[in-house]
């Protein structure tokens, strides 16, 4: 089933610059897409639109086979889940254990139920040492594990993340990604779109879209798209190490071919 | 922060802190009126002042707080007293009941002066005290809990005292983060030459204005940021919620209600029956003038 | 300007119960004119160290000396121009557009210079030329930087701190948040000023800029200082003592050795330098 379904979607904040112009694309279950551009490329601006944040676009828009519109937004969001890039900006709770309850709460789950559910998903997202600490004692990937136990603890089918390691260090960047692969394990029908500038992050995805300001330029999987180096360099994005380096030593004269899809596989070609 | 600040929460398991903060703030207000009932004569002032001097002051310290906290957050009251003292003392009156203390310069002052002010202090100190028996053992969160309860049925009137109550705890999260956020743009700003400390009027004008400008941007895009993250994860503030933190009202809590409530009755008939009781039984006649 | 740092002790809220001792025994010393990396896990005592720098804390034990100026535990020893100190080190701090409140964009970056003494024609002239240096043209001048983009607002803040034309300029993860376009521009400007004559200390966790971009690296564990040296040096150690990621071409060069195919990784900084070294193994076998 396709997940989501967007149909010529344009937008526009104040009514003259358009933020997004006539993008189509779907997204079907259990897939994991990579949305990058570059800032200002209308990467958020599209989270918003599918969040339900901006309304007033022309398209279409279909979540779950549904319309989006306003009166299917409350029931659309119940199946979604969002995570933001600002970790503190999403933090509503005193302590890890309230905001996960914060969901929880606007769901009108039982308050007898609510200890077991949090208890449960604080362990999935290896948080369950920090249950009583208050935000400002959490680091910027903990406070997203955080809010990604809120958001898996409404049983969503798809998990939008919007540039939500971008204000990570290294290790919180890799808590996460790697929190990413273990749930996409765990829950194949789980569907993951996620929103990004790190062309690192986009290479582990299953497909890619490029956005370059408000247009949809190139779309396929990790290895047709970063194979246009120079256009994606023309709109401000680089390629993951991999491609790059292939690319580089294409032009020293070592030829690669096509078969190889990661650094392992090139590693072994070269060693052979 | 200073750990002397007035008012912080302290971690401890005294009953007081196990208390329902909902019968807790009822108790403080019952025993609040208790503390400013007037009485009949300075002798039955400085009992009843006694007794409640003696219950407050024991409470608090149950309460976990050492007793040079509790004296460096009366500290800032020294001097209002003695300034209301100079003005009971130059105050002119017609009648005494407790007589002259000593004369200055052919001017009389009266002992009626200091218990004036004594009266004040008292009750200054013991209102302070049963609200640091408050702040001290009861958190933040669960303050906001019981302020909200007591406003449930404003929600009939159409008041929306859970709004409020939202209001109030994503305050209180935020507070520790908006620190954060001065400290920050201050070492930005004092790198970029600004002087906090010292400096002529118009220059700290400036000063405070990088601070604060940046601050409300940033205030705002979190509150912004914040009610989309808040809108996705369901929040209605029409709708209903369940709440995971519940309030439990336990036999503790009715027991020390009633006895709270017993303490200010008592007061309370004293003071509208004029007894003067204990002032014979105890031997504390005076000859009045 | 020399930097030096001379058993330097740092304790945060000392006496209490969250006391905690964020620089221990710290004893470094930088030339001038270098393109110094400051690395190491978070927590480490990075910007503790820097904020020494510019005498935003003060040692609890120790010394630093910045060119002329002592930033002593002692009071006594302690120099008094903290001022002309903040004019000669700059300091950009992460996400540094959080520091911008001026009603037009001249108006901000001239904020520097005119704290510093400076007259208000001469420092508005001085914010144009930074602003020319950040790439940001004259339409901008006049603008509000709240309607700003993220990368533009952080080229502001930038220039900002270049209008003061310090002497030594200390940037903590300027590339934080910025697409790699913009990652790039960014580096590329620091690399220039550098070139100019400005000491640069480049705090960060991208381990492939201080490849790209660093002649010095150091690095630091539980505040204290464990390592000095050129970035190739450290990259040929073993980098998991010091929780710290190794960059791409490293990573890759290490694991095409273990697989026996010998590549010099004596001069390696980007990846045109990698493929170069791939290509030359070749001809060897």
């Amino acid at each position: 089933m396709k997940i989501i379904e967007v149909e010529k979607l344009s937008y526009s904040y104040d009514g003259k610059n358009p933020a997004l112009r006539d993008i189509s694309f779907s997204v079907e279950e259990g897939s994991y897409v990579a949305l990058i551009g570059h800032n200002g490329s209308g990467k958020s601006t599209l989270a918003k639109v599918l969040a339900g944040l901006n309304g007033g676009f022309f398209g279409h828009v279909k979540l779950f086979g549904q319309e989006l519109t306003a009166e299917s937004l409350p029931s659309l969001r119940s199946r979604m889940g969002l995570v933001f890039q600002n970790p503190d900006n999403q933090f509503v709770g005193a302590s890890v254990r309230d905001d996960i309850a914060f969901g929880l709460e606007n769901r009108q789950v039982p308050s007898g139920q609510m200890e077991e559910i949090i208890n449960q998903y604080v362990k999935e997202v290896g948080m369950e040492a920090f249950l009583d600490s208050a935000p400002e004692n959490l680091s910027g990937g903990q406070k997203q594990r955080v809010a990604i136990a809120g958001v898996l603890a409404m049983k969503p089918d798809l998990v939008v993340f919007d540039e939500a390691t971008s204000m990570l260090d290294p290790v919180g960047k890799k808590d996460i990604l790697d929190l990413t692969f273990k749930l996409r394990q765990e829950n194949p029908k789980l569907t993951v779109l996620s929103i990004t500038h790190d062309v690192e992050e986009a290479s582990h995805a299953d497909e890619v879209l490029v956005l370059n300001e408000g247009r949809l330029m190139l779309h396929g999987t990790p290895k047709e798209v970063f194979s246009h180096e120079h256009e994606l360099n023309d709109i401000r994005l680089s390629c993951p190490f991999f491609i790059a380096l292939v690319n580089e030593l294409k032009r020293q004269g070592v030829s690669v071919p096509d078969s190889i899809n990661n650094e392992r596989e090139l590693e072994e070609f070269l060693c052979r | 922060m200073n750990s002397f600040a007035m008012g912080r929460y302290i971690p401890y398991h005294s009953f007081l802190h196990k208390m329902d903060p909902r019968a807790k703030i009822f108790c403080l207000i019952v025993l609040m009126v208790a503390v400013f009932m007037p009485f009949v004569s300075w002798q039955m002032v400085a009992v009843m002042a006694g007794i409640a001097f003696l219950l407050i002051t024991g409470l608090l310290l149950a309460s976990h707080m050492s007793i040079l906290q509790l004296l460096s957050s009366l500290k800032s009251l020294w001097l209002m007293v003695i300034f209301l003292l100079i003005i009971y003392i130059l105050t002119p009156r017609n009648t005494s009941s407790l007589g002259v203390a000593f004369t200055l310069w052919n001017y009389k002052v009266y002992w009626d002066s200091f218990a004036e002010a004594g009266r004040i202090l008292v009750r200054l100190m013991l209102m302070i005290e049963l609200s640091l028996i408050l702040t001290a053992t009861t958190k933040p969160l669960d303050l906001t809990f019981a302020l909200e309860w007591y406003l449930t049925p404003l929600k009939w009137i159409g008041f929306p005292s859970h709004v409020v109550a939202m209001t109030i705890t994503l305050a209180l999260r935020f507070i520790p983060t908006i620190l954060e956020d001065v400290n920050r743009i201050m070492k930005a700003q004092s790198s970029r030459g600004v002087d906090f400390e010292h400096g002529k009027l118009g220059a700290k004008f400036r000063a405070v204005i990088s601070l604060i400008v940046p601050l409300f941007v940033s205030s705002f895009i979190r509150s912004d940021d914040l009610a989309n993250a808040m809108e996705c994860r369901g929040y209605d503030p029409k709708a209903k919620r369940t709440r995971y933190r519940q309030l439990h009202f336990s036999w503790l809590d009715f027991l020390w209600t009633v006895l709270a409530s017993g303490f200010a009755a008592l007061f309370i008939y004293v003071s509208v029956t004029h007894f003067d009781g204990f002032v014979t039984w105890l031997g504390l006649g005076t000859n009045l003038v | 300007m020399p930097i030096n740092f001379s058993k330097v002790f740092y304790v945060y809220n000392p006496k209490s119960p969250f006391q905690y001792e964020a620089l221990k025994n710290v004893n470094l010393t930088i030339k001038e004119g270098g393109f110094v990396a400051l690395v190491g896990k978070t927590g480490s005592g990075k910007s503790t160290l820097i904020s020494h720098l510019n005498a935003l804390l003060h040692p609890t034990s120790g010394e630093v000396v910045i060119d002329d100026f002592v930033n002593s535990a002692e009071k006594k020893k302690r120099s008094r121009d903290i001022k002309a100190l903040r004019q000669k080190v700059g300091l950009v701090f992460q996400f540094p557009e959080y520091q911008l409140f001026e009603e037009t964009v001249e108006k901000d970056v001239a904020f520097g210079p005119k704290n510093f003494g400076v007259t208000n024609e001469e420092a508005l002239k001085q914010a144009h030329e930074a602003l020319g240096v950040v790439g940001l043209d004259p339409t901008f001048y006049q603008r509000s930087p709240f309607e700003l983009s993220g990368g533009e607002k952080r080229k502001v803040a930038i220039a900002g701190i270049l209008a003061i034309h310090p002497k030594i300029l200390i940037v903590d993860e300027p590339t934080a948040g910025l697409d790699p376009r913009a990652a790039e521009e960014t580096m590329t400007l620091f690399r220039k000023i550098h070139e100019e004559g400005t000491t640069i200390i480049l705090v960060t966790h991208d381990m492939n800029l201080v490849l790209h971009y660093a002649e010095e690296v150091i690095v630091m564990e539980n505040g204290q200082v464990v390592l000095q040296c050129h970035p190739n040096e450290l990259f040929g150690k073993d980098l998991t003592q010091y929780s710290l990621e190794v960059p791409d071409v490293y990573r890759f060069a290490r694991d095409l050795r273990g697989f026996g195919l010998k590549i010099d990784t004596a001069n390696l900084h980007s990846i045109p330098d990698l493929a170069i070294a791939i290509k030359g193994a070749y001809h060897h076998e």
